[in-house]
């Protein structure tokens, strides 16, 4: 029985970082985790800093996204993102300084609220890089 | 003999720069074809986001996007040229800073921002308000590093430190044709979004609502605009410098031949006058 799949997209503004059918998607939108499966209603949405799963017919694959949006219309699914890694993108050395980094800053923080932000969005960074690639390894 | 040894050194040293010429030109082809990658897998992205905001004006009107193109008054108008840091590529920065120049009608209500040290160093020259420099962005413009151009500028926008935002860049028409353009980044206007839209589609939804998505469809928008014009500036800085070498390297060989042309015809002048002389001499003494 041939199963109805969507056509997923993933393009950040250097490259095509992925093209091709899957059986779901599963990511969080700012509003909170969304799956997608085929029949979908029309919907876009923003896609927060986060891990994005897609079960492809050999299994699930997973990568890291930093913000964008998603475009769901039929069967089809467009993810604009600024920056999109496969775990063996990621420099788990450097996620880990960062992530120390950002909780130093959090913990005692000094210079009002745009660095607390800063902060945040950087742990956050650090946060899914690290969980994409402990997840690619399992 | 006079002026041979003169024109050997010419010769050698015009062959030098030629040396050089020619190798310029094969660098700038080998950074071209990186750029022009990049630049392609953007225009696809680009394509899409004004896609979205088309769809997204569709569905819930102009009126969403009033917020975005709405006039000031207060403020300066701002320039963002984007040129590179070295010369040696024909006329590509000249022709982008002139461009600007014939824009801004009035110098006390425009600042320059500028991309690479060439064009920050024209308006300085000039007596223009430089207010801001960047770095110009090497070879391959890097995305993270302009989304941080574009979100500075999109804050002091908001701050009313600009009432517009224009990006003056070189678009790249193809290796041997480069074009300055200039660009209103922000305001957006309405005709950026008109087109073609499929009546057919369903309707979209949106979450949280359309003005949300939109908030951030629109800031990624900004940041692929630049990153866009970049993109195709560091394409054209290569073209022209690869047609910029490419004459010269011509010109060093015409000079060269001319050169050999001289020496030869010396060079033979002073055989000549050899022979004469020996001819002359055993026609004395006989």
């Amino acid at each position: 029985m041939a199963e109805k799949t969507l056509a997923l997209r993933i393009v950040t503004p250097e490259r095509q970082v992925y093209a091709g059918d899957v059986k779901s998607v599963l990511f969080e939108s700012i509003d909170g985790q969304l799956g997608v499966l085929p029949g979908h209603i029309p919907l876009s949405t923003v896609i927060k800093t986060s891990v994005f799963q897609m079960e492809e017919e050999e299994g699930t694959k997973e990568l890291a996204v930093h913000q964008g949006f998603v475009e769901i219309q039929g069967d089809r699914v467009s993810v604009l993102t600024e920056t999109a890694e496969w775990p063996e993108e990621i420099d788990m050395e450097r996620a880990q300084r960062a992530y120390e980094r950002a909780k130093g800053h959090l913990d005692n923080p000094k210079k009002g609220i745009t660095d607390v932000q800063r902060a945040e969005i950087a742990l956050n960074k650090a946060l899914t890089r690290m969980k994409v690639v402990k997840k690619g390894k399992e | 003999m006079a002026g041979t040894r003169e024109l050997l050194q010419r010769m050698k040293s015009v062959q030098g720069t030629q040396q050089i010429t020619r190798a310029m030109k094969l660098v700038s082809t080998a950074k071209l074809q990186k750029v022009r990658s990049v630049v392609e897998a953007n225009k696809a992205y680009f394509k899409s986001i004004q896609e979205t905001v088309r769809s997204i004006m569709v569905n819930s009107g102009f009126d969403v996007l009033q917020p975005y193109m709405s006039q000031k008054d207060e403020g300066k108008d701002a320039y963002l040229v984007i040129t590179s840091d070295r010369g040696l590529a024909g006329g590509y920065n000249s022709n982008v800073c002139k461009l600007t120049e014939r824009a801004i009608t009035d110098r006390n209500e425009a600042v320059i921002i500028s991309i690479g040290h060439k064009g920050r160093d024209y308006f300085l020259r000039r007596g223009y308000t430089v207010a801001k420099e960047y770095e110009s962005v090497d070879e391959v413009p890097e995305y993270g590093a302009v989304r941080r151009i574009g979100e500075e500028l999109m804050k002091e926008y908001h701050e009313g430190v600009y009432r517009s935002i224009h990006v003056v860049y070189t678009s790249f028409v193809n290796t041997l044709t480069q074009e300055a353009k200039i660009m209103k980044l922000y305001p957006l206007s309405k005709e950026e979004f008109e087109g073609e839209v499929d009546d057919k589609a369903p309707l979209m939804n949106f979450e949280p609502s359309s003005e949300v998505v939109l908030e951030y469809v629109i800031k990624q928008y900004i940041n692929a605009v630049l990153f866009g014009a970049l993109g195709e500036s560091a394409a054209s800085e290569q073209g022209a410098r690869m047609t910029a070498m490419d004459s010269a390297t011509d010109n060093a060989q015409n000079i060269v031949d001319g050169l050999r042309l001289q020496y030869n015809r010396a060079r033979q002048g002073h055989i000549t006058q050899e022979l004469t002389e020996i001819i002359n001499g055993s026609n004395a003494i006989n």
